[in-house]
């Protein structure tokens, strides 16, 4: 009876440390997966969120690698999830990460609360302050100065990506220096474009609501004016996109291609529509969605007056990160000059550091994607005239209303001015509450 | 004299600590231990939720100020807000298109796996029941990708018959059939394996009695299987109604968060969803929440009182 026992508590003990030899030796072989670092303990884990597109993941698991203080973990979602997902963490006061990509008129819903965020300026931010654009450093600050909540990533700069193919097929020029001096306004490319539906049949533009944006961002007020009030319905620079953006769809110049659907790529992939309006990190995006097109693609300069601005992010501390120290030496490292021409000869997310657009590296920078264009020089030229555009804290839910109204037009659901008004009427009722 | 009742009182209480339990009292402490944790978790998840998304509808709120009080106005706007009662129609509307026709098919589903010359049953019951368990999100891009305006494979199949690619992001109706169709084909499984098992309760003899007196399949269908699992078909509308009040991932996919630009596939969850997490405006979703709950007891009672109908009529 006592050795029976004996050999059952025995057998118990063999199995049991073989359980935890297992369990060790798969753990070991995760750690030593993610990163070689060193067990003695003092790793600090940092979380970073991105959406897909940004181009920077590549650098941070680079960082992941060289430093052995620090185990990265990029985590991916949607652009909007982050958003969302980043506002709900920080009010529940658990879950956020180490570090967030934040977009430019999302920042504008969090400088009301800074307090839900670690302050850069205590970090030592001040410093690298001349690295960067000056209204672009600005945007991610409280409007007394005191509290910077995040680090510039890029800034977009905007281009008009042109097939040229297509261009061909309708007789039009196809050299960019050229296809710039044809388009130099708007209504010439209204013009070209029912030359192109003329010829070939095909769209001038995927998405009229992409000309909106880009046209808006042209003027020097979108949303707000400098004390905060919303502009909308006085802002003539709207009012032009919008009509301009409805004339398209009236004239049938759109592809009626949804940007950011599924089957975007495939009509970039296949030109159905003949020009796509790009801010320079739409580039990335362009080559991701429809590889198979490479070569078939140009760029040249925008029509209008300036270039505008489209976009651009920032990286965030949250305040409940652990290690704001270590975080804030991977995103003072990540947003450096230097690495940001890394990120643009990569990705083309063009850098919000003045210092290099001069250089070699990017004036002689060319994307095979794009036939060869010299991308580097023209996103830089573009980037001289952006200037600051004033967002607030309701930009978002503005735009998207705004936008609404655009797609009401295409899809028949009322005229321009119905359309509109529509849109002004949903506008009082939200932002009243 | 009350100092007498409080050195009675003390001894009673100390009583209890003296006396030994007795085996009835141990019972019950241990039963009300053992169906703690449901109460407990439902408790925290559940009934504070509600009390406390109450609360919050009585207030302005961003999530990451502060609160400020304004009583009723959430209601007030809401009432007045078309955008709102879009949202209503809009639930119903696919409530309704896809309800209906998915319980019918079920059904039928249900009749034609029971059959006696059906070969591999194990198979097509597993079958019909996978896309249940398929992630919603899944279904929701690969059902965008089908209906495609330019490139969806259903325009494409539907050019060979002559007719012209619809745009089904873009109107009512599409945005409703195509989210409709999703809810069925994820949800019709779950409902016919519901009904085979109703069907295989049913007594073989029937069927055989009624082959003899010369039934054909189609009758004995109407006849014998729809009024012996009655039951079965009410508690299916009534999961069903539930749950189509609540359709939320399918819109959210197809039509995104706004619901579309004219906000064609707006369900009520989906309106509390971006008022809450795109716009912030926490106490206007919470107010949208507690009408939400007001309309599913409504519901839920129409449910119960036509049930107790068609039960007594039994």
């Amino acid at each position: 009876m006592k050795t029976k026992f004996g050999i059952a508590k025995v057998m118990l003990m063999i199995s049991s440390m073989l359980l935890l030899l297992v369990i060790v030796a798969c753990s070991e072989s995760e750690e030593s997966s993610s990163s070689d670092s060193n067990s003695n303990g003092d790793v600090a884990k940092l979380t970073v969120w991105l959406w897909p597109g940004m181009g920077i993941e590549e650098q941070i698991e680079q960082y992941d690698e060289e430093h052995e203080n620090v185990e990265v973990e990029i985590q991916l979602a949607e652009f909007a999830d982050v958003h969302s997902n980043l506002t709900t963490s920080l009010a529940a006061g658990s879950g956020a990460p180490d570090i967030s990509a934040v977009e430019v008129k999302g920042i504008n819903k969090y400088i009301g609360n800074p307090q839900h965020f670690v302050n850069l300026f205590d970090l030592g931010a001040e410093e690298v302050a001349d690295d960067y654009l000056d209204w672009k450093f600005k945007q991610a600050q409280t409007i007394d100065g005191e509290y910077l909540l995040g680090l510039p990533t890029d800034i977009g700069p905007q281009a008009m990506a042109y097939r040229t193919d297509v261009f061909e097929e309708a007789g039009l020029p196809t050299d960019r220096e050229e296809v710039a001096e044809l388009i130099q306004t708007w209504e010439d490319y209204i013009e070209v474009g029912k030359t192109i539906k003329e010829k070939t049949g095909k769209a001038l533009i995927d998405d009229a609501g992409g000309l909106y944006t880009v046209v808006e961002g042209q003027g020097e007020k979108k949303y707000y004016d400098a004390e905060g009030n919303i502009i909308i319905e006085s802002n003539e620079q709207i009012d032009y996109a919008y009509n301009l953006a409805t004339e398209v769809i009236e004239s049938g110049l759109e592809s009626g291609f949804e940007q950011w659907s599924t089957e975007w790529g495939t009509g970039m992939t296949n030109g159905d529509f003949a020009t796509l309006l790009a801010p320079a990190w739409m580039m990335g995006f362009m080559q991701e969605n429809a590889p198979d097109a490479s070569g078939k693609w140009d760029i040249a300069k925008l029509p209008g007056e300036t270039s505008g601005n489209w976009g651009g992010s920032f990286l965030t501390i949250p305040e409940q990160s652990d290690h704001p120290e270590e975080a804030y030496e991977l995103i003072k490292w990540l947003l450096s000059p230097e690495q940001q021409l890394v990120t643009f000869e990569r990705n083309g997310n063009f850098p919000s550091t003045p210092e290099i657009y001069e250089t070699d590296a990017i004036q002689n920078f060319k994307s095979e994607y794009f036939s060869g264009a010299p991308v580097g020089q023209i996103y830089a030229e573009a980037a001289k005239d952006v200037s600051e555009v004033l967002e607030g804290p309701d930009s978002i839910t503005i735009e998207e209303v705004l936008k609404d109204a655009i797609i009401r037009v295409r899809d028949g659901q009322g005229s321009p001015e119905e359309s509109w008004q529509q849109s002004i009427d949903e506008l009082e009722r939200t932002l009243g509450r | 004299m009350s100092t007498n009742l409080q050195v009675e009182k003390k001894s009673k209480t100390i009583g209890i600590f003296r006396k030994p339990l007795t085996q009835e009292k141990k019972d019950r402490i241990a039963g009300y231990l053992y169906i703690s944790p449901f109460f407990i978790l439902f408790g925290v998840f559940g009934v504070f939720p509600i009390f406390f998304t109450a609360y919050v509808s009585l207030n302005k709120w961003d999530i990451l100020g502060t609160k400020s009080f304004i009583g009723m106005k959430n209601y007030a706007l809401l009432m007045g807000d078309p955008v709102f009662w879009k949202s209503i129609g809009n639930t119903f509307s696919i409530w309704f298109l896809s309800t209906l026709p998915q319980l019918f098919l079920a059904l039928v589903l249900a009749f034609i796996l029971n059959q006696a010359f059906i070969k591999g049953k194990d198979f097509f019951r597993l079958s019909v029941f996978i896309p249940n368990i398929t992630s919603v999100v899944a279904v929701a891009i690969i059902f965008g990708a089908i209906f495609g305006e330019n490139y969806g494979i259903l325009n494409y199949l539907l050019s060979f018959i002559g007719i012209d690619p619809v745009n089904w992001t873009g109107t009512l109706l599409g945005t409703h059939a195509a989210i409709s169709i999703m809810v069925m084909w994820r949800w019709m499984g779950y409902n016919s394996i519901i009904y085979l098992a109703a069907l295989q309760s049913i007594p073989k003899d029937l069927y055989e009695a009624a082959t003899i007196d010369g039934a054909n399949k189609i009758q004995q269908f109407f006849k014998i299987t729809i009024p012996m699992i009655r039951p079965m078909i009410i508690f299916t509308v009534i999961v069903s109604t539930i749950g189509g009040m609540q359709i939320f991932s399918e819109p959210l996919i197809f039509s995104g968060a706004g619901g579309g630009s004219f906000n064609q596939g707006l369900t009520i969850t989906l309106y509390l969803y971006e008022e809450a997490f795109v716009r912030n405006n926490f106490g206007y979703a919470s107010a949208v929440a507690w009408v939400l709950f007001i309309i599913i007891v409504i519901f839920s009672l129409v449910n119960l009182f036509i049930t107790k109908r068609i039960n007594s009529t039994e």
